[in-house]
This record gives C-alpha cells, structure tokens and sequence, in this order.
C-alpha cells in the first residue's frame, strides 16, 4: 500500500527561467506520482515548456488538493502557456491531475499533445488491447470486491494493482476510506463501460490542445524520426515505447524457469480464466473462453452440492472429502 | 521383519484355498513418461507411452488410495467432483491401468497416483527405510502437539491456474489447470487447457517437496538463499532421474542420440508442455541446453563459476545445482560407455554415422540406467547427512561425498571426484574446507575424547539400541512414528541432564545455564537452559570397511535464538540490556550426529553453532536483502515478511494471483 502520509505544499509562485544553455527541470512532488516541468530557451530567446505527466495514485490522501496547487503553479511558472505535454501511460498516477487541476489547466494555452500509438482509437493493436484489456479488469475488479468480501488480506494487495487504473467501481466499493480517498479516481473517469478504463482525465487534455490528433501519424510511435520541440534548437526527442509488437508489449518480465510467478498474468487467458472464475462468471457465461475455462466435460463433472448424495460415490466423497 | 508388514488384507482378492496364488511383484499403470503433448507428434508418441511399475498393495481404494497416498479429486474452482478411479477393477487390472487421455479425470488420477508412488518407491530404496510424511502440528492448550500424517494428499485440479505445489500445512499436493498461452511457438492449441498433474515431472517434482519435508521439515525456513534453492534442485533431480527409469524412453533417446546423452534429448529436460504453454521455447528447465530464443537453435549450456554468484532466485541457484549434478552423470556415463564406444567402432572409439545397432543400444542403455539409479540415490542419500538447519549447497556436496562414501568405501568408478569437479566448475564450495580433496570434504569425525563422552551419554550400546526405532521398508508407519516420538523424548532427557554437558558441548549444541534475573536472546527453558528440540532420529545403512551393512543413527537436534533486523537492538537483547521481546525472526542452530550402533561412536557431527554472530548477521541480511527489492514489494507490500514469519507454507508460494481460486471456497483438508 502506498504510504498515506501527506507532504507538505511546495508551491513555488514562481515563473520557472529557463538558462541560456540546456534545460530547467522542475519535479513537483505530487506524492505517489509524476509531474516534470521543462523550460527550454528557443532560438529566438523565450521559454518554452514541456510537460510530462500529472498525477497522484488513487490511495495517496491529499491527492486532489495537491494536485490543484500543482496545476496552478505550473500556471503560473509557465505564463499559462505549454508548449508540449507529454503523456507516458494512462495510469491514474500520471493523469489524474489534467482533471484535478481542471481549473487551471482548462485556462491555459496548449499548443502541442505528445501521445503513443496506443491511445490512437483508430490503430487496430490498439483496439485489440483495449478490448482484451477491458474485460480483464473488470474480471480483475470483480475478483478483488469477493476477496476483500472474504476477508481475504491478498485481496487488497491486488487491489494495488487496480489502483492504477482510473475510477473502477472496486475502487468505489472497496469500503476503505470511502469517498475521500477515491476521489482521484473517480475524477480521472468517465462512464464509458465499453473498454472497461476510463479516460476522462486524456479525452479533458485531448479537447484543449490546439494541435488536435486525428490521423495515425499524430501519435508517438517508436522507431519514427526525433520529434523537435518547436523553435527549440539543438533537442531532439526519441521515442523508445510502447514496443508496436504485441508480443514484447506482452512481456511484463522474462518468463523464468518457474511454474509460479507472474506467467499466469502475462498468458492471455491464464490469468482472466482465473479472475472470471473468482467473480463467478465462468459459470453462467457461454464465451468460448469460459467453456474452455472448465476442464472436462459436463457429463465427468460431479456438481458439488449434489456429491454427497452420489448413488455410488456419495460415500466415498463423505469420507475422503471431509463433508460433515 | 516385524509382523506387521506380513498382515496382507486381501479383502479384495478371491481366496483360493488350494492354489496359493502369488502376490503380484508391483502394479501396472499406464501414464505420460513427459507430458501430453509429446502424443501428440508421431515422432514422439511412442516413447512418451509408459507403464509404469508401482509397488503393489492390496487394497487399493477408490481415489486411488493406499497406504501411503489419497488422491481427492475436488476441483474447487469449477465446484465439481470427479468420480474417484477403482483401479483394483479387473477391466482396469488387465489392461495395466485406463489408457492416457486427457479428457479423463480418472486417468488424471491414475497418472498423478502411479508417478506419485514411483517417486515414494525411489526414496524408500534409496534410504533403505519407510518414507514418512512430515507431522501435523496442532495447537493444543497453547502447546504444538506432533500428530500423525499417514496419507499424503493429492489434489489433481486444485487450482486453475499455471502452479502446482506442495502445501506442508494441508500435508497435500495441490496441481492447477490453466489454458495454455496462445504464443506461436507452443504445440498446443491456444487456449486449450493444460494440466500439471499430467506432467511426469512436475508430479514427481511436488512429490519430492513432500518427502524431503518429512526428512527435514526445517529445509523449507529460508534462512540462507540456497535452502528453498536445494529443495527445488532436489525436487528437479529426482524428476530428472526418474526419465532414466524407464527402459523404453530410455533406449528411444539413446538410439535418436546415438549414445551422446549431451546432446539434445527429453532426458535432460523437465516439464515440456508446461514451458510451451506458458510461451517459452522449449522446456520448463533443461538441465543441459536450451533453445536460443533468436536462433531457435539448441544450445548446450556452459558451466560458469560466476553465475551462482549472480543468480539470487531459488529456481535459478536450484538450475545450478540440477547442472551440476546432471553434468556429474554424464562424465561418469562418458568414461563407462567408452569401451563400448571402442568395440562398436573396431577400436577406434568413434561411430560410424548413420544409426546404432540395437544391441549397442541396449548396452548404452544398462549403463545410463545404472550409472543415473547410482547419482540419484547418491542425492537422496545425501539426506541423511546434512546439518539440520541453513544447509547451503557447499554443506550439501559435502553430504554427498560422505553419503557416497559410507556406502561405497572404494570409489572405483570416480564417481566423486565427477562430482566435486561438475560443482567445482559452477562455483560451488564449501566454505570451511581447505581443499576439495574428497577426504577434506568429509565431514569430521569428533576427536577420541568426545566419542568418550558421547559413549557415556548414550549408555554405551546397549543404551544406544533402545534408541532404535524398528525402521525398515517395511516398518507399519505408524509403529514407527510412536517409536520415534518416544526415542526422541529419551534423547532429550539425556541431553538435558546436568552431567551430560561435555556431550553436549562435544555435539556444539550450547548448554550454559543463564542465572536467574538474566536474559539474552536463546530461547530458555524455565531453568535457564538453551530449549532443545530433538528434531528427527532414523537409521540409516551403510557398508563396512569389511562389506557388511552397518545401520547408523541418525540424529538431528536443534536450538533457537531470537533474530532482529535492528543490529543493535540484537546486541541489547543478546547482552540482556533489553528484555527479549517478539523477535523479527527465528534464528536456528544445532547438529546432526551419525551415531554406530554397535559402537555408539559417532562417525560424523554436522552442526551449525548457535551461537555464531556470523551466520546470524548472514541471515538478517538475507531476510532484508535477499530478494532485492522488487517492484513487487514497492507496490504491493512485502512478500519477504511472509518468508521471516515461517508460516508452514514458503512465502513465494503466497502469490496474489494464487489465492484467487481459493475465495470459492476453501476445500475441506
């Protein structure tokens, strides 16, 4: 669990300069979390600033507040103009503060929106994940909700996990500092059920830069040429990620010599047969994937609640099964 | 041979009063020699037909269930039961068991049964005596009490999901189900369902956890990094020689590899569909090669005395160990078959391309049988002469070298220099020997004053032999359980007696007795002694220097300090400046002694002092650094504090993703 301390304002006020030569680098402390402020010079002679990321895990008390002094001293170090904001990933720890520092931000001028390839509605690996994705989570969130039910302790390390996933509903129901600590969350989402993630704080920036992305070749891919910053001389960008093969995508870590381990998260349907399982879908679906998810046939299997009264085996289940 | 093993029910059997009909030698059951996706590729599909020979019993119950295992087929995350498998049926009796398949469950039981007790029959020849599961501990009025554990448990479908593992707090083997990855290198159909319990190695794998764990219960309390590493490799060498033990995968390799057992072949691999389905290429661990992942071309592995200076994880350092012990086999293989080589190939030692003859293999074939039979026993024997606690994988060549020596006094066939030079060559020594000479890897023998001591304190033989409990292959468990029990409270009584502090010292254990009013961090009895727990007693056999067998007792016992991360809150405990309080972890100490039961001199002390401050500081830094610092750890808490609190079940096995089945409900065990 992420500590649940809460860190003191670092609100500066104060118009960040950018040296002659180089790069200022301003990391704002947003607790769990990221937000880097860049100021380059240009040729000409005036700044221009880059951001990368603002956000704060779900769980970190405070967040919002926070959030809302950060955005407003970006405002203010960067004369309410960004030149670019660069987006690494949609977990809610590098997003959440586009929404809660809506108010500053939404005043401000944007000129340029850096995204990857995965954010591209219109690329088809991209769709394919969110859609696998989508129905992942929820599974996921669906397992969670029952372990926490059962007083399971694991429940809430994974829930860990989900916490980086903006506004789940387990996160809404997870009963642990209700409303107040989820508030990042739910700020960070919208209602769009259809992928399962919710991008409220991405469609919010999306809608105030200027330079809008439309076509494929508006998002980051790598491999592509060095991106420049405009009017800054001698800054080259590269793009190292996403990889664009779903395969290496994939890979969370190498798959070692080992049955344990996280392989079972990292094989497509391992890890969904087993979180659909726990939320109690894998019994009423008719998905492919679920029929499969049984081991045998139906006619093999001995329903639990009828084994004990088993013409034949009932008593050998009574023995060996340990029912009372 | 005590009654007991004569009483046969055969409730099952017709009896017939004028033909004796007699008892069959072992029971037929066919099964996997790999896994199921080896049937279904022609070139394979032989060979991966084995009917494998298990020790017969004669009431064999529906499960199945004998005297040793319990197969219950609950799946708990499907909520179904599978009807139990009769294998006493006469269809199935004359026909060596049902046919492998996968949709079957009562083949899964079969399969799982027969590996299960094959395993179970290496160890019990290997040690010479009955395997015993290790104890139930329940608490009773605030004491733990030892109770009984006849059955191991197996679980064919317990988990849905790519795990399988021994449970030492359910005494149970659980094997999950999971659909396979949809990777293009897999021979599986993505998605399709694969199951651990029809992987030969995986089963004999968890069935070994199970076995050293009734040796050894302290061997899963990770206090250094190599005692859940040794467990792995153990569990993987004993899966590996297993491969050996069937004559007909056996020759098949032999023929495809004309005899060069180093080069790519299933006998040097474990668990070949779990690899695949899980997206890797190849096996789950090879013990020789693997397949370069870039030029999918197979690569012998290259022994590197640094990497075990680098590898932390226990599967990892465990691949390590299985090299080197793989590697052992093959140099004695080598230099057995080389006269064979020369014969088939008119003097010249090298083969004629093109296929091998029938009888060379055949030949080829006795000899990697006997020489992998020799190296497998030779690591289970092993066993019996380890420290009790924290054995490192230099302790466990030294037990190796000793194992094999009390039993083969004249090493003709250098099988122990092969083993020291393959460990050797991975960067495995023992830290406290000078050289790696075989008699400087022995362990030592106490001086002539202490074996007088310790002939006092066992009230010289006769004392001695009313120590032994009746243990041999076929010893009523139970019998020997209560035997045990009873042995070990005697011992204790011994030990404990004022007057016998010199054998106390002479066996290092730490006898000081604290004034009253004082502390420090070992854990005392109400006197003020050091607590001590006479962990196991057994026979083990060896052979005289004159060729005659000579039964040795094995003895373990074991001390515990109190352990803190915090070095100096360690140092006010220990000096008793600070009253010892809950302690960060347990730190233990003690010996293992090899005691003659004629003489009652004791041929070998191996022992861990309890009192070293080296050891100690090894393992608060193992406990706090050992497995780095994972991003695990950073976001989802600590798995390294479920490994201090020794909850019966290793801590890397308390996976969020494996208790998510476990929510549906929990099986009654």
């Amino acid at each position: 669990m992420p500590p649940k301390k809460i860190i003191a304002p670092i609100a500066t006020d104060t118009t960040l300069v950018p040296p002659a030569k180089g790069v200022a680098v301003r990391m704002y402390n947003t607790g769990f979390g990221d937000c880097f402020l860049l100021a380059f010079r240009s040729e000409t002679g005036e700044a221009r600033y880059v951001l990368i990321d603002c956000g704060v895990h779900q769980k970190w008390k405070g967040g919002k507040e926070r959030l809302e002094l950060v955005a407003s001293d970006i405002a203010k170090a960067t004369n309410n103009h960004l030149h670019v904001v660069a987006v690494t990933h949609e977990h809610t720890d590098h997003i959440s503060g586009f929404l809660q520092g809506e108010s500053s931000f939404g005043k401000m001028k944007i000129d340029n929106l850096w995204l990857a390839w995965t954010e591209d509605p219109s690329d088809p690996v991209a769709k394919q994940l969110k859609a696998q994705y989508g129905v992942k989570i929820r599974a996921l969130s669906a397992a969670v909700s029952l372990l926490k039910l059962a007083g399971n302790p694991l429940g809430e390390r994974l829930e860990g996990i989900l916490d980086f996933e903006p506004g789940l509903e387990s996160n809404q129901n997870s009963g642990q500092s209700p409303g107040h600590t989820d508030e990042n969350a739910a700020l960070a989402s919208t209602t769009s059920v259809s992928s399962g993630r919710k991008a409220n704080a991405l469609e919010a920036i999306r809608s105030w830069v200027e330079k809008k992305l439309e076509r494929p070749e508006d998002y980051r891919t790598p491999g592509e040429a060095p991106v420049f910053l405009p009017g800054v001389k001698g800054v080259k960008c590269y793009v190292l990620g996403p990889p664009k093969d779903i395969e290496s995508l994939k890979k969370l870590e190498g798959l070692k010599e080992t049955y344990l381990s996280h392989a079972a998260i990292d094989g497509d349907t391992a890890f969904m047969a087993a979180a659909l399982v726990a939320s109690g879908a894998a019994l009423s679906g008719d998905d492919d994937l679920f029929k499969r998810s049984n081991p045998f046939d139906k006619d093999l299997v001995i329903p639990e609640n009828k084994a004990k009264g088993h013409p034949k085996f009932g008593s050998f289940f009574v023995k060996h099964y340990g029912f009372s | 041979m005590p009654e007991s093993c004569e009483k046969r029910p055969s409730s099952m059997m017709p009896q017939l009063d004028v033909v004796k009909t007699p008892i069959p030698p072992c029971r037929r059951l066919r099964a996997f020699a790999f896994d199921p996706i080896l049937s279904r590729q022609l070139e394979t599909y032989e060979v991966n037909l084995v009917t494998i020979e298990v020790p017969w019993e004669d009431d064999v119950d529906y499960g199945p269930t004998d005297s040793y295992l319990e197969v219950v087929d609950y799946d708990p995350a499907s909520q179904a039961f599978y009807a139990p498998v009769y294998l006493n049926e006469p269809k199935l009796l004359a026909q060596d068991g049902l046919p492998p398949s996968e949709g079957n469950p009562q083949f899964h039981q079969q399969m799982v049964y027969a590996v299960a007790r094959k395993t179970i029959e290496h160890f019990e020849q290997a040690l010479g005596r009955r395997a015993l599961w290790s104890s139930r501990h329940t608490l009773v009025n605030g004491r733990y009490e030892e109770e009984y554990v006849e059955r191991l448990r197996i679980y064919p479908h317990a988990l849905r999901e790519a795990n399988a593992y021994y449970s030492s707090a359910k005494k149970a083997l659980l094997f999950g189900y999971f659909p396979a990855s949809s990777t293009k290198y897999s021979q599986d159909m993505p998605g399709e369902t694969v199951f651990a319990c029809l992987s030969h190695d995986i089963v004999a794998h968890e069935t070994t956890h199970a076995l050293i764990d009734g040796l050894h219960p302290r061997f899963m309390e990770p206090s250094n990094m190599d005692v859940l590493a040794l467990h792995e490799a153990l569990a993987d060498v004993v899966a590996l020689f297993q491969h050996f033990t069937y004559p007909g995968v056996l020759k098949n390799q032999i023929a495809r590899t004309k005899g060069n057992l180093q080069d790519q072949s299933f006998l040097g691999m474990l668990a070949f569909q779990f690899g695949q389905a899980l997206g890797q290429y190849g096996a789950l661990r090879s013990a020789i090669g693997n397949i370069d992942p870039q030029t999918k071309k197979w690569t012998p592995k290259q022994p590197d005395p640094g990497e075990i200076q680098l590898a932390i994880e226990p599967h990892d350092r465990g691949a390590i160990f299985v090299a080197a012990v793989f590697d052992a086999f093959l140099t004695i293989y080598k230099s057995r078959i080389q006269d064979l080589l020369r014969l088939a190939s008119a003097g010249t030692g090298i083969l004629n391309p093109g296929e091998i003859s029938s009888d060379l293999v055949e030949r080829l074939a006795g000899e990697a049988s006997k020489t992998s039979g020799h190296i497998l026993y030779i690591c289970i024997r092993a066993l019996d002469y380890c420290p009790p606690v924290d054995t490192d994988f230099g302790d466990y060549l030294r037990a190796l070298i000793t194992a094999d020596e009390s039993l083969v006094t004249y090493d003709s066939q250098n099988y122990r220099l092969a083993i020291i030079d393959a460990f050797r060559r991975r960067g495995i020594y023992p830290h406290d020997v000078r050289n790696l000479s075989v008699e400087s890897l022995l362990w030592h023998e106490p001086t002539e004053k202490e074996q007088e001591e310790f002939e006092l304190l066992f009230h010289g033989p006769e004392g001695l032999q009313k120590l032994f409990p009746r243990w041999n292959r076929g010893s009523d468990p139970e019998k020997v359980f209560l035997q045990t029990m009873e042995c070990r409270r005697t011992l204790h009584q011994w030990f404990m007696d004022p007057g016998a502090l010199a054998a106390a010292e002479a066996a290092h254990l730490q006898m000081d007795k604290l004034e009253k009013n004082k502390t420090d961090a070992v854990y005392r009895d109400k006197d003020g002694l050091p607590e001590l727990e006479v962990h196991s007693i057994r026979p083990a056999r060896r052979i005289g220097p004159g060729g005659q067998t000579v039964t040795e007792l094995v003895i373990e016992m074991t001390q515990r300090r109190r352990g803190y991360y915090n070095a100096e809150k360690q140092r006010k405990v220990e000096s008793g400046e600070l009253a010892p309080m809950e302690p960060d972890f347990v730190f233990r100490g003690g010996c293992t002694l090899l005691v003659d039961l004629e003489t009652a001199k004791v041929r070998y002390c191996i022992y861990k002092d309890l009192s070293s401050q080296n050891r100690i500081e090894r393992m608060r830094k193992y406990l706090q650094n050992g497995s780095g610092p994972s991003l695990q750890a950073t976001y989802l808490g600590d798995p390294g504090k479920e490994f201090s609190h020794f909850n019966g079940e290793q801590g890397s096995r308390l996976e969020p993703i494996a208790s998510l089945h476990r929510l549906q409900r929990e099986v009654e065990m």
